[in-house]
């Protein structure tokens, strides 16, 4: 297996939106210019965003917007001209989301990142990428990379209605398709799309998405002796190791202070071994934030 | 404006036998150790770091969710995750005295004999001053030690006797009568007091019908609390003798100015951080910029000089 370096350049920087438009139900494609230098991104990490304007020394701080960032899984990573272009899905739950929505083409979003821990690429195997509803985002990124690297996968992408599918572009050929309604694709879910993966597929599996279809995949790819690698999320406080807010339960650690890695750190990709799913099912793992 | 240039404003200050170079710390619990990408936190501007709470032994921490975002705030369930003030001493605090700030430990315990051992390990080791956490809303025993005076003198009698290094309590919001605890620290030997930790706070999730944290009630932070804050730290100002650090929802240079007219001797950012890592060097230079405007060319003076009504009630 191939690692790569995670952490190396985190910045903040204003980011001009170039696009924001609605892709599937409540899916938004938002394409953000940054300067040339930002990075190097890989595919996995996250950037960690805020719509809020700068704060200002000689102003009161009482933030009426939002406070904290939100996290979102970089989609893809481009250059146009002597800029870097980055993409992120979206779908709207709460006020900041909201806020995002109603930014047009020219305005700026604060981008930190990239952070967190990337998807390993491993040139010797076929791999498959899993990535269920709006956890699609950073498997997109990651089947592009393979795409341009002429490095075997297959794509496998699972929603709750036809309605909700991101377009996969070139990277629709191949890809195997499943609705839960049957209303597009396969009936069923990501797991029945698994058993029709070629043959040769799947010593490594890469997915994101709800917590009950990573702990599926990650029992499907246990079973058949494949390492799995999936990409995870809890609420963010800063996305860079300060708060320690972003726990999820773990296994296999050495003593006491092992019991939970950080998302942001330790993540988002992480090996599904790692993960105490059954622990963090039962605390209600990542429950989309109510609320504004 | 005044005629010199904004670099020239003296922004020293004392904090008993500390100096610092300026009024600006980390909150403990917001910053991570200290040493987390220094250049994105841009730590060596701080007059002074403060690190993450360490005790005695490992903590897990709380199950998560440990986190909710609330109009100007943030409620928050961490339970002092660390990695134990042995391994803390000796593999994290040597490097951080690299980064420039003097660096000062944040530490917490069960009883006031944890502290007290705490401090016994930290004076064999370099550090600048020891801020003690008897006020974490967010376990078993973290309330106690501030909510009696009596219980936070035990704490810091105990700290005082094996240290000889300036020692910060962090005191609690949530108690009836905050210069009552504050005093009972400062006769114990208390070298200043920090104002506030978080204020105990709760959020319910409707559909699900539970509270939002697994613990039902967090400590809230963040400017929701600053004018709350802030009232105490000029109670405490105005009662007691001690520098006073203050903290809660600080977030502009602005926001300090407030706390250092109220009589804070200095600062601590702490939710500010989560969505700006450089958030306490910008406050610095903004300091330095605001009050160069004002005039004040030596912070010292400036401290406390808060102008009451004169029918202010005592």
């Amino acid at each position: 297996m191939i690692e790569t370096g995670q952490g190396d350049h985190i910045t903040t920087c204003r980011a001009e939106i170039l696009g924001n438009r609605q892709v599937a139900r409540n899916l938004f494609r938002l394409r953000l210019a940054l300067p040339s230098d930002w990075g190097p991104a890989e595919p996995g990490q996250f950037v960690n965003v805020t719509p809020e304007p700068a704060w200002e020394e000689n102003v009161p701080g009482d933030a009426g917007g939002s406070l904290l960032r939100r996290p979102f899984s970089l989609a893809g990573v481009g250059h146009e001209g002597n800029r870097t272009v980055i993409e992120i899905l979206y779908a709207v739950v709460g006020k900041v989301t909201r806020q995002m929505q109603r930014l047009p083409p020219r305005a700026h979003l604060d981008v930190l990142g990239p952070a967190g821990t990337v998807f390993p690429i491993d040139p010797g195997a076929h791999s498959l990428l899993v990535g269920g509803g709006r956890g699609i985002a950073p498997l997109l990124y990651l089947a592009a990379e393979q795409r341009r690297r002429k490095l075997p996968f297959t794509l496998v992408y699972g929603v709750r209605t036809a309605e909700e599918w991101a377009p996969l572009g070139p990277l629709a050929r191949g890809a195997l398709l499943t609705a839960e309604d049957g209303s597009g694709g396969l009936r069923g879910t990501v797991i029945d799309a698994l058993e029709q993966a070629p043959a040769e597929s799947g010593a490594a599996v890469m997915a994101c998405g709800p917590h009950g279809m990573l702990h599926a995949v990650a029992k499907w790819a246990h079973e058949r002796g494949h390492t799995c690698w999936v990409s995870v999320e809890e609420v963010f406080g800063c996305g860079v190791a300060l708060c320690g807010g972003c726990a999820i339960p773990a296994r296999g650690g050495d003593g006491e202070y092992d019991r939970y890695l950080w998302a942001c750190r330790d993540g988002p990709v992480v090996r599904s071994e790692r993960i105490d799913w059954e622990a963090w099912r039962q605390l209600g793992a990542a429950t989309p934030p109510a609320g504004p | 404006m005044s005629g010199h240039t904004a670099r020239e404003v003296d922004l020293s200050v004392d904090l008993g036998s500390l100096e610092l170079s300026n009024p600006v710390m980390s909150a403990s619990g917001t910053f991570g150790y200290g040493d987390e990408d220094p250049e994105l936190t841009q730590v060596r501007a701080l007059g002074a770091l403060v690190t993450k709470t360490v005790t005695l032994n490992p903590r897990a921490g709380n199950p998560p969710p440990r986190l909710c975002e609330t109009p100007a705030g943030l409620l928050n369930s961490i339970g002092l995750q660390n990695v134990g003030i042995q391994t803390f001493a000796r593999e994290i605090l040597p490097r951080l005295q690299d980064l420039g700030p003097p660096v000062i430990v944040s530490v917490g315990g069960s009883t006031a004999d944890d502290y007290a051992r705490c401090a016994e390990i930290l004076d064999r080791v370099e550090c600048a001053a020891l801020e003690l956490n008897i006020s974490c809303p967010n376990v078993a025993s973290g309330l106690e030690f501030s909510r009696s005076p009596a219980e936070a003198a035990k704490v810091v009698r105990g700290v005082r006797r094996r240290t000889k290094r300036p020692i910060f309590a962090k005191l609690s919001p949530n108690v009836t009568d905050i210069v009552a605890v504050g005093r009972a620290c400062v006769e114990e030997g208390a070298d200043g007091l920090v104002a506030v930790n978080t204020f105990l706070g709760m959020a319910v999730d409707v559909e699900r019908e539970q509270p939002v944290l697994p613990r039902v009630v967090g400590g809230l932070s963040g400017p929701a609390i600053r004018p709350l804050a802030l009232c105490r730290v000029w109670e405490l100002a105005r009662c007691l003798p001690c520098p006073v650090i203050g903290v809660g929802g600080i977030v502009t240079a602005r926001d300090a100015l407030e706390f250092l007219l109220a009589g804070a001797r200095a600062v601590q950012i702490g939710t500010a951080n989560f969505r700006e890592p450089a958030r306490g060097a910008k406050v610095v230079a903004g300091l330095r910029t605001l009050l160069d405007e004002k005039g004040v060319n030596r912070l010292r003076d400036f401290v406390g000089r808060l102008r009451l009504p004169p029918t202010e009630v005592s």
